[in-house]
């Protein structure tokens, strides 16, 4: 405990220091700084290209971030011409002059139209693009999502999620991504800073986040920086959009799977808005209606969020989830025995964002609660219950200097989680626990000259009564058109886990708990990636990758065929190289993911000695798929909008069986004829088998019509699985039974929207 | 119309490629190539007139219920008389849906003699083990202790001790207080707890001894009494004691008998071409009533158990009692009160 203080104490005399020198620098030079925004919504613009120049000529600038903010700092006094462009937007001019010392505050609003070709550009990265991956990072856009075909007007994150290289579903229901080779709970996903646990609706098709409330998503498939912790392979940072602050824009939505109904409007003209998402399941009325599989799936979503603009420097907002699922995975089950499994995820936030007058920094605030509970067994007696509940507390400060930048901040959670797992895992008992995790981190982003920014990071933290850790982390850009290299490192801790009996694909319960076998699990990323635009439609981009995982807890392999558990030690290693090509084109937009990848588990049960004959074994984990190949094609032809996506995955790892005898146990004087023994199955050795290959053609069509002045219909035709390749899903052992995907499914949906 | 039409052969392409894997093998067969016929478990008994193996065949489907003919043909051999015994096969009801093969053979192996045990099918795949059949033991107990710490030795060639355990053979000590006449009281089970002293053995000179700790027993019965929502306290009709010395196969992996281990397929097999377990043994099953006043200083609860309807009856229950729809009706009339269920 003593080792504790020493570490954040340093950490803040730092941070005081550079805060200190950054006012210093305010004093010399002027800062520009403000919010972009949409005139005719009010909503934030990312990416938009503020340049300033001085009557000398010399060039400054900034892109507009997520929330809009803009900081150009470094400005010597004087007068200055101010252009702010944007695709879609006409272009802002102004003339503005600086006094020494000057922070000044400059909201823009951009008016949509056409800009024009004359514009002075600052140095800016194009955001999103499915080859546009800088350091395992790729931001998402709704624009992005719409491409993918799906069975709903609406898109939906997940779908465009699956078509990354290296992320893996065990199938179209359950709700388990695998991204580069990280189990599940593994991954953090946050909604405007709130954790989401469970993030994935039990059918595969949907999330927590339709593209209708989105801004934009970070993916960081690895290598993510010090401003994110507590996980050890992967972040979706999911950021929302404010509701319009013009005018109210209510659209409704309808298909087999899902109906839908958004309201967004002002609260208070120009200052305040809202925007509202509701979304519920309509499978088990319609789709079942004409898909001869079962689909006991129910789920749903609902979405708000207030967003208030307090001064011209300083906005908040309030955002809350609700998501709730039910289903059986298994229909292949007698119906008295059928296993249905419910969760619910609960999420409120405060989030802060303010740009102070006296220094040149951009604060943000996030306090939020998250809950999931999750339950097996009958509606009113669960047989495994479990949850996981906590508040967060962030401050994240980002101070500007030129070209360069300094993030820090700090964090409280507390994260408690509560389970009965009914004897799931033999070694880990019902247990009711909190663990909290404060700390903190700092991550200066410094660029160094001839293309090379290098953006080192710590985040020193308290886990529980696992110890205080240090994490360092370090990502390297080299960039001149039209190469990029980028490199990222890091370590990473996790004190909490999800536990998951990975033995049977069907069984999606997940208990959090600490973790269970002692120290905090823990991973090490190395990547190095390569981009290139050889022209201005086409992108390519390698990154291959590795993962170090340790101290991961997985079930021990029994022979007994029961459905509980022992839990074991293991570590694991993930190995591979993600390929992009993404092609735009007027008319045309397309892209080829292909993954590449090796997961491999080393397990170490007690008995494995006297089982194989090696003391630890590595095996294949269940969703370790060596290749994943997507193929999506978009056009746009006489008003409508056309998608094909095509989606191959190498077979998945399963344990295949030698055959089935019975068992006594002989530890002394045994009667064989009145010994009734056990029944046995005869593993063969885990995950030695592989399943069929995966592959599946889904297209879509959609073209949008105006009904009448404000009002518009966009009606969508979508067929999943066009050749009904039976993809199997899980296969009992036991009683030989599969369970396939989903089959050919034949959708319309039809979306009415008042603008 | 030229980019229209190359986006039209992409299309096409993808298209057929799909075509293509569409008629892909989506098959799976979860089972390895099975060679090994047959799981046999059993061993050779001394002591025993008669011979015991059960028999499983090794299958492609789940379950204990095989009450149907086996293709199985079971055939011991002396090696050193070259003596062969044709085994008969017994179909046995172990419970709903656990039927079983039990193959028997009237014989008494002999010590130090090697016998082959071959399960064989009508297609010529056999499992096969061979065994020699061990030394036999000699056990000695106090025949008048004083303590509650009694002594015991096994002497024997090359010992090889499985299992071994005391058990305690008792019931339950219900408190006795007088009830109404005629009121009817639980009637009184037998409860025997088995105390391992696996661990606890010490080689001497000409085999093992180890020290039995009556009053340390005691206490780890009371423990498992509570456990099972009895009273404590035991009323001790007899320990029995059951040694088996086995041939040297008969060694669980790590020393430690573990059914985690033990039932992983191989973990303790000497079965040639199948799995499971065929050893030999010499056992002595001994029977043995503590003086009273042993029991005493060991702290065992001395008088008549609770009885249908006679005798002491029982009133003060045990802690862990509840009252719900279990029980039966007589007791829950007795003691659950009205709305307490």
């Amino acid at each position: 405990m003593n080792a504790c203080p020493s570490p954040i104490h340093g950490m803040w005399l730092l941070l005081v220091f550079l805060f200190l020198s950054a006012e210093t620098t305010s004093a010399q030079t002027a800062v520009l700084r403000g919010f972009v925004t949409d005139d005719s919504d009010g909503l934030a613009l990312q990416g938009v290209n503020v340049a300033v120049r001085s009557p000398d000529g010399r060039l400054f600038g900034d892109n507009s971030d997520q929330d809009g903010v803009f900081v150009i700092t470094s400005l010597p006094p004087g007068r200055y011409f101010v252009q702010a462009s944007f695709i879609g937007y006409q272009t802002v001019r102004d003339t503005i002059a600086l006094a020494p010392g000057e922070i000044r505050s400059y909201n823009i609003a951009m008016e949509p139209g056409e800009a024009e070709l004359d514009e002075v550009l600052v140095e800016a990265d194009r955001e999103g693009g499915a080859a546009q991956v800088t350091s395992g990072m790729q931001t998402i856009r709704p624009e992005d999502i719409m491409l993918i075909p799906a069975p709903d007007v609406s898109g939906d994150l997940v779908d465009y999620l699956t078509t990354l290289p290296s992320v893996v579903t065990t199938g179209d229901r359950g709700g388990q991504l695998f991204i580069r080779g990280g189990e599940p709970a593994h991954t953090l996903t946050l909604l405007d800073g709130m954790y989401i646990h469970q993030p994935f609706h039990v059918l595969g098709f949907y999330s927590a986040f339709p593209s209708d409330i989105l801004n934009a998503v970070d993916v960081h498939a690895g290598g993510f920086g010090s401003k994110f912790s507590g996980r050890i392979s992967s972040v979706i940072d999911v950021r929302s959009r404010s509701g319009n602050k013009k005018a109210f824009e209510p659209s409704v939505s309808f298909s087999p799977f899902l109906s839908s109904a958004v309201l967004e409007g002002p609260i208070v003209k120009d200052k305040v808005s809202f925007l509202g998402s509701a979304r519920v399941s309509t499978v088990e009325e319609i789709a079942a209606a004409y898909i001869p599989d079962p689909l006991p799936y129910s789920f749903g979503d609902f979405f708000g969020k207030v967003h208030a603009v307090l001064h011209d420097n300083h906005q908040a907002s309030v955002t809350a989830l609700h998501t709730y699922d039910r289903g059986i995975l298994d229909p292949n089950v007698e119906a008295g025995d059928a296993e249905e499994i419910r969760w619910k995820n609960t999420a409120y936030g405060l989030r802060y964002l303010i740009l102070p007058r006296s220094v040149p920094i951009l604060g943000e605030a996030l306090l939020s609660v998250s809950r999931l509970d999750t339950e097996l067994g009958p509606p009113d007696e669960p047989t495994r219950t479990s949850s996981l509940a906590g508040f967060n507390l962030t401050v994240n400060i980002t101070q500007f200097a030129g070209r360069s930048e300094v993030g820090w901040g700090f964090f409280l959670r507390e994260p408690a989680f509560e389970s009965n797992l009914g004897g799931l895992f033999q070694n880990v008992e019902s247990r009711k626990d909190r663990s909290p995790n404060p700390g903190a981190y700092f991550e200066p982003d410094v660029y160094i000259g001839s293309g090379f920014r290098v953006r080192p990071g710590v985040v020193g933290q308290l886990m529980g009564n696992k110890g205080f850790f240090v994490e360092p982390r370090l990502r390297v850009v080299w960039e001149r058109s039209p190469h990029r290299v980028s490199g990222a490192w890091g370590l990473y801790r996790q004190d909490i886990v999800g536990l998951t009996d990975r033995r049977d694909v069907t069984n999606i319960f997940t208990a959090w708990a600490d973790t269970p076998l002692g120290e905090a699990t823990k991973a090490m990323h190395g990547l190095l990636g390569y981009h290139v635009s050889p022209t201005s439609w086409l992108d390519l981009s390698v990154e291959g990758f590795y993962k170090h995982i340790s101290s991961l807890s997985i079930p021990e392999w029994t022979a007994f065929p029961r459905f509980t558990t022992n839990l074991q030690q293991a570590s694991g290693r993930v190995i591979g190289a993600d390929f992009r090509l993404e092609v735009r084109r007027p008319q045309f937009y397309g892209f080829v993911n292909y993954g590449l990848a090796s997961v491999t588990y080393t397990a170490m049960q007690d008995n494995l000695l006297f089982w194989f004959g090696e003391p630890e074994m590595d095996f294949r984990p269940p969703h370790d798929r060596r290749h994943q190949l997507n193929v999506l094609l978009s056009t746009s032809q006489y008003g409508f909008d056309m998608s094909l996506r095509w989606n191959f995955g190498s077979g998945l790892p399963y344990t295949r069986v030698q055959g089935f005898d019975g068992f006594i146990y002989m530890d002394g004087p045994v009667n064989v004829s009145e010994e009734p023994g056990l029944s046995r199955v005869l593993y063969d050795r885990p995950f030695g088998g592989r399943l069929p290959t995966y592959h599946r053609l889904d297209v879509s069509v959609e073209r949008t019509f105006t009904i009448a002045g404000a009002a518009s219909a966009t009606i969508q035709a979508a067929v999943i699985n066009v050749y009904d390749r039976a993809n199997l899903f899980a296969l009992d052992l036991f009683t030989l039974r599969r369970t396939d995907q989903l089959p050919v499914i034949p959708t319309l949906g039809i979306k009415l929207s008042l603008q | 119309m030229i980019k229209f039409f190359s986006s039209g052969l992409l299309l096409a392409c993808v298209l057929g490629l799909a075509a293509l894997l569409a008629g892909c093998e989506t098959n799976v067969d979860p089972f390895t190539e099975a060679r090994r016929p047959f799981t046999i478990w059993g061993y050779l008994e001394a002591q025993a007139d008669t011979q015991f193996v059960r028999v499983f065949p090794i299958e492609k489907r789940i379950g204990m219920d095989r009450s149907g003919p086996i293709d199985a043909r079971v055939v011991s051999t002396d090696l050193t008389t070259g003596e062969q015994r044709v085994w008969t096969d017994s179909v046995i009801t172990f419970g709903p849906g656990n039927v079983g093969h039990v193959f028997w053979s009237e014989f008494r192996p002999q010590s130090g003699r090697r016998y082959r045990l071959e399960v064989s099918r009508s297609d010529g795949e056999m499992s096969h083990a061979e065994v020699r059949v061990p030394a036999p033991l000699e056990v000695t107990l106090p025949d008048s202790p004083t303590d509650f710490k009694i002594p015991v030795r096994i002497l024997g060639e090359d010992l090889n001790l499985v299992g071994l355990g005391v058990k305690y053979v008792g019931v339950p000590a219900f408190p006795a207080n007088p009830w109404p006449a005629g009121t009817p009281s639980p009637p009184a089970i037998v409860f025997p707890v088995k105390i391992s002293y696996f661990e606890k053995l010490q080689p001497i000179s000409g085999g093992l001894y180890f020290q039995i700790d009556m009053k340390e027993d005691y206490l780890a019965i009371q423990e498992e009494y509570q456990r099972n929502c009895l009273p404590k306290d035991m009323v001790l009709q007899r320990m029995e004691f059951e040694f088996l010395s086995a041939n040297d196969a008969w060694t669980p992996p790590g020393g430690i008998f573990d059914p985690e281990v033990v039932v992983e397929p191989g973990a303790m097999s000497n079965v040639e071409n199948g799995l499971g377990f065929f050893g030999a043994a010499q056992s002595v099953s001994v029977r043995w009533f503590p003086p009273a006043d042993v029991l005493r200083k060991a702290g065992f609860a001395s008088g008549a158990p609770c009885t249908m309807g006679t005798g002491p009856h029982c009133v003060v229950l045990p802690p862990c009692f509840r009252c719900d729809e279990a029980l039966p009706m007589e007791i829950r009339q007795l003691y659950c009160p009205v709305g307490d269920e």
